[in-house]
């Protein structure tokens, strides 16, 4: 066949997309957002990453770390000394108290680093953002995002308190550091809001000094070369033994890092989940609306055929329409997907204050997307094109094929709806007569109405996991850090107070778990039995009362190390200080719901006496008030004067931080249900608008013979609405799946989301879908008032 | 609706019917007058494009004259809303069909049943379907009977609620001769024993000497009403 024809038949593509309407532009919807997502997610994947690794690159992220008690510098020539290891350096790094004084007051947690202020290290490097670097004993940087959210400026004072030693500094500059792209505590306990953590660079010199550790550091942080990281982190374990190892990471576990890949995986698993739910439908309603299109053109094909056109031409031909659909959808969905990657990347990395992100097209993202989209539109149009191909073209002139199969695939229905009034029985065997398109239809509403399930039970989880730590387990109005037991007498007036409630001592410290099955770190608590002000609940939902000797741990801990209920485990307190390692004994009480917070809890006095007391410095300890929030407000001010208080905080700060986060949530889910209503109306209105046009023959018979249009629509929406119903059947279930599954990405074993579907979310589902099938039904209605009867009756059917 | 017992089956006088393609305005019928005796067997004849269809639809009411006046039964259609125009049709019409238009999913007996059902009454599909020669094929499916066969099961759903009034839109057009032969037989002894007025429109001139009225249009005119004194059965019919 000449080119010339071939470019007839190219024409002929475009004009069948054009007729199809609106159910084309549903079509290519479909498919332009999943290759959108698709790109927004894995370029805003790429960009963070590559932007990541580019300032990890620059600043010298270290390999390995270390943390110990205190040990001679000789550990770092020692470290040196390790093969594979190409620099290494050591730093003395305390944890105290950020006392902000000009604009915002309040004491936070604060973590201060000695560093070389001459720069001669290339290890964890500092980005200079703003200011100078340091050039006396009195100066000090700042992490940027603390200084942002506690409006720090070049030249304000800040207090810092360290075992109640205070030290006043001028602030000369602000920095961002690769160990602290998010400000990350501890790989123990990495969750801290960036406004109640600050990171504090000094002098090196003056930080030894302060801290009374003379030439001593406390964490040893080495570069290797590539490949030999954890041979290298095992042995400076090894040696760190000896000066009290409390805690470890190469850079995957860097705390930071950590968090950081979180969100990374995150994204790297919408960019997969989402995505394939949108082509998945969009390849079931191409295969349903090109499978009309060909018994359409059936006499079409039989011409074409007798013309002298091959089998494999008409395939082709067939095939092309998918594949123009799903270009057509692709290119712009491409184009949106860059756009919002862009923009996503730069919001990102605004907030992380990144200097030079990547923030660019990644061609092997948009060529995988653009094949992507090719594929599903090939693979979907490639049987109803095999079966357009297949006709033989005496029967194809004939114009109708034999419809033998599908009065056998009926005949156990027939029974099945025997009972049922006669218009009832046309749209549910109406089913049976295309099974590969109901089937196809019926797959398609699973996908949107899972995702639409989902994203309501991903916000129900995490609103409802919140809810519960916030109102069930944080029963307090006030938390307060002491800097050492000192503080405790602080207390007696506080339960003085006209208005408080109730005070409980509690103390915290992060103890390293040991079982049969390896060791975790992780914060254990101390509270008193029966204490109001924290509502921790065993995994069968009674209140946890430890006993001296006793301790209770998150379940998902427990597995990691291998210790149940009953068994003894080993409790070692990693923080200690002065090269004390206080080892204990305690029997496993029972387990906890590892939500929100996961800590291990045990009894106060016990923890005191068999860890705190036994060493020294004596910190860790602190008290939760309860009280009513205009008392617990000014006992706040109070407490904040004193310097034998580290930290506090009000139920309130975290309620705040809790809903700036929500209402990214709530965006995030927002935009993730309007995909999931695009979805599953893209669906039901190509599903609905082919559905009638293959049935505009037999509806306007019944028109003629005298149903009302009433009557006729019921028969169209019966079937629609049976199909949404087998949608609503399979999605649901699905979307559950999907949302545990979704919710299991983000668990650790010091958190996890509740998987939560109230009955709300699913009627809510149910009802968006039922709502959208009236949607998608009306404009197939429309067409049946509007239909020319005369016309209708003598269309092929 | 009123329907006077000795009102002529169809009454018309001037009907026109046109159509809007695009900015062209098509004259389909241009002033039919015409008038229809009841329970005659009327066959429409004329070659493509002279209305006959055009007519057909509009006595069937899937349609409605542009303007002139048309009366069916006795019943003025002109100005009938689209309720009033389904009712019409249920309780005045049955139609037979040239490509059947049976419901494909359901069986013979059901495609029957379901106007016997819409007009109260859907006990006499199966002593219809067997008045047409099918009562062992009941269970079939519409793709399972042959096409003579399924136009029979059209002719028995039109019948099976007992219209006044049958309107056959070419119905052996899309049958072989023999076949066609026998349908036309079935149809024109069904409806005569049952003194249903018929209008059929076919091209086939050799179904002119089966009517008792042949009616002739050409470019949207009636140009010929022949009164045949003796109608031949179909099967009498040569070849």
């Amino acid at each position: 066949m000449s080119a010339g024809s071939n470019r007839w038949l190219a024409r002929k593509v475009w004009r069948d997309a054009v007729a199809l309407g609106s159910t084309s532009i549903a079509l290519m919807v479909l498919v332009a957002v999943g290759a959108c997502l698709f790109v927004i997610f894995s370029e805003t994947r790429a960009n963070l990453e590559a932007s990541y690794q580019g300032f990890y690159r620059d600043h010298g992220f270290a390999d390995a770390t270390i943390l110990v008690d205190l040990a001679p510098e000789s550990l770092v020539i020692s470290a040196r000394q390790i093969p594979g290891v190409q620099d290494a350096i050591g730093r003395a790094v305390k944890d105290g108290t950020i006392i902000l004084r000009d604009r915002a007051r309040r004491r936070v947690q604060g973590r201060f680093v000695g560093v070389d202020p001459r720069g001669v290290t290339d290890i964890n490097t500092l980005l200079l953002l703003r200011g100078r670097p340091l050039s006396s004993r009195s100066d000090c940087l700042v992490e940027h995002q603390f200084a942002r959210l506690n409006e720090v400026r070049i030249g304000d004072r800040l207090s810092a308190s360290y075992l109640g030693r205070r030290r006043d500094f001028r602030v000369v500059g602000m920095v961002a550091s690769p160990e602290y792209i998010y400000p990350a505590p501890s790989k123990e306990a990495p969750w801290a809001s960036p406004q109640a953590f600050g990171v504090v660079w000094i002098d090196e010199d003056a930080a030894r000094q302060w801290f009374g550790i003379g030439r001593q550091v406390t964490e040893v942080h080495v570069r290797c070369r590539p490949g030999t990281a954890l041979g290298v982190l095992e042995i400076l374990k090894g040696l760190g033994e000896r000066y009290g190892l409390r805690s470890w990471w190469d850079q995957r576990e860097q705390p930071s890092n950590h968090l950081l890949s979180m969100d990374l995986q995150g994204f790297q698993a919408l960019s997969v989940m989402f995505p394939v739910l949108f082509m998945f439908a969009a390849a079931l309603s191409l295969y349903s609306s090109l499978t009309r299109i060909g018994r359409l053109q059936t006499g079409v094909v039989g011409f074409l055929r007798a013309s002298g056109f091959s089998a494999r031409q008409v395939m082709w031909h067939y095939l092309l329409q998918g594949g123009l659909i799903a270009g057509a959808g692709a290119t712009p969905g491409l184009f949106i997907g860059h756009w919002l990657a862009v923009l996503m990347t730069a919001k990102y990395v605004s907030v992380l204050h990144l200097p030079n992100a990547v923030n660019r097209a990644h061609p092997d993202v948009l060529l995988a997307a653009f094949s992507l989209s090719m594929v599903t539109g090939l693979v979907s149009a490639w049987l109803p094109a095999r079966a357009a191909a297949a006709i033989p073209p005496a029967v194809a002139m004939r114009g109708d094929r034999d419809d033998e199969d599908m009065t056998r695939r009926m005949r156990w229905l027939l029974t099945l709806t025997s009972r049922l009034p006669v218009l009832w029985r046309i749209p549910l065997r109406g089913l049976a007569r295309r099974p590969s398109r109901t089937l196809f239809a019926v797959g398609g509403l699973v996908s949107g109405t899972s995702l639409l399930l989902s994203t309501v039970g991903m916000y129900a989880s995490i609103t409802s996991t919140i809810d519960g730590f916030m109102n069930k387990t944080l029963r307090y109005e006030l938390d307060v850090a002491f800097i050492s037991r000192a503080g405790e007498p602080l207390l007696q007036a506080v339960a003085e107070t006209a208005g408080v409630d109730g005070v409980y001592r509690t103390c915290q410290l992060i103890a390293r778990f040991r079982g049969r099955k390896g060791s975790r770190n992780l914060t254990l608590m101390g509270i008193q039995p029966g204490q109001r002000s924290l509502g921790v609940q065993t995994l069968d939902g009674r209140p946890c009362r430890p006993a001296p000797g006793e301790v209770w741990l998150p379940q998902k801990l427990a597995g990691a190390i291998g210790v149940e209920p009953g068994d003894a485990v080993q409790v070692e307190w990693a923080f200690s200080s002065r090269q004390r390692f206080v080892k204990q004994r305690m029997r496993v009480a029972g387990l906890l719901d590892p939500s929100l917070g996961g800590m291990a809890y045990g009894n106060v006095d016990d923890l005191e006496r068999s860890f705190l007391d036994r060493t020294w410095p004596d910190g860790g300890r602190g008290a939760q008030i309860i009280c009513d929030p205009e008392v617990g407000k000014s006992l706040r001010r109070q407490l904040e004067r004193d310097d034998l208080v580290a930290a506090c905080i009000s139920i309130q700060d975290i309620r705040d931080e809790v809903e700036t986060s929500l209402r990214v949530t709530l965006i995030f889910c927002t935009v993730l249900l309007a995909f999931g209503m695009a979805l599953a109306g893209a669906v039901l209105h190509s599903v609905s608008s082919v559905g009638i046009l293959e049935r505009l023959r037999e509806l306007a018979t019944l028109r003629s013979l005298g149903f009302s249009a009433q009557a006729t629509a019921l028969t169209a929406a019966v079937e629609i609405y049976t199909m949404a119903l087998f949608g609503l059947l399979f999605g649901l279930p699905a979307g559950t799946w999907l949302n545990r599954a979704y919710l299991s990405l983000y668990e650790t074993e010091t958190m996890s989301f509740e998987p939560v579907l109230p009955l709300w979310g699913y009627l809510l589902v149910t009802a968006i879908v039922l709502g959208l099938v009236a949607c998608s039904l009306r404009g197939g209605l429309r067409r049946l008032q509007l239909m020319d009867l005369a016309q209708a009756t003598k269309a092929r059917e | 609706m009123t329907a006077a017992a000795d009102s002529p089956a169809v009454y018309a006088r001037g009907v026109v019917k046109e159509y809007r393609l695009g900015p062209v305005t098509v004259q389909a019928l241009r002033g039919v007058d015409l008038e229809l005796r009841r329970g005659a067997f009327v066959v429409m004849l004329g070659p493509s494009g002279s209305g006959k269809t055009t007519l057909l639809n509009l006595i069937g009411g899937l349609d409605q004259p542009s303007s002139g006046e048309l009366a069916v039964m006795g019943t003025g259609l002109g100005g009938l809303d689209d309720v009033a125009l389904t009712a019409y049709r249920k309780e005045t019409v049955g139609f037979v069909f040239q490509l059947f238009n049976l419901v494909p999913t359901l069986t013979a007996l059901e495609n029957v049943a379901l106007i016997g059902e819409l007009v109260g009454d859907a006990s006499r599909a199966g002593e219809l379907l067997a008045s047409v020669g099918l009562a062992d094929r009941a269970n079939q499916f519409p793709a399972q009977l042959s096409g003579g066969e399924q136009q029979r099961v059209a002719i028995a759903r039109a019948l099976v609620k007992e219209p006044p009034l049958l309107l056959a839109d070419e119905p052996t057009g899309a049958l072989d001769s023999e076949t066609g032969a026998t349908v036309m037989q079935l149809l024109w002894e069904e409806t005569r024993r049952r003194g249903v007025t018929v209008i059929m429109v076919t091209h086939n001139e050799e179904y002119a000497k089966v009517g008792d009225l042949v009616v002739h249009l050409r470019s949207g005119h009636v140009t010929d009403v022949h009164q045949e004194a003796h109608p031949l059965a179909p099967r009498d019919l040569a070849g």
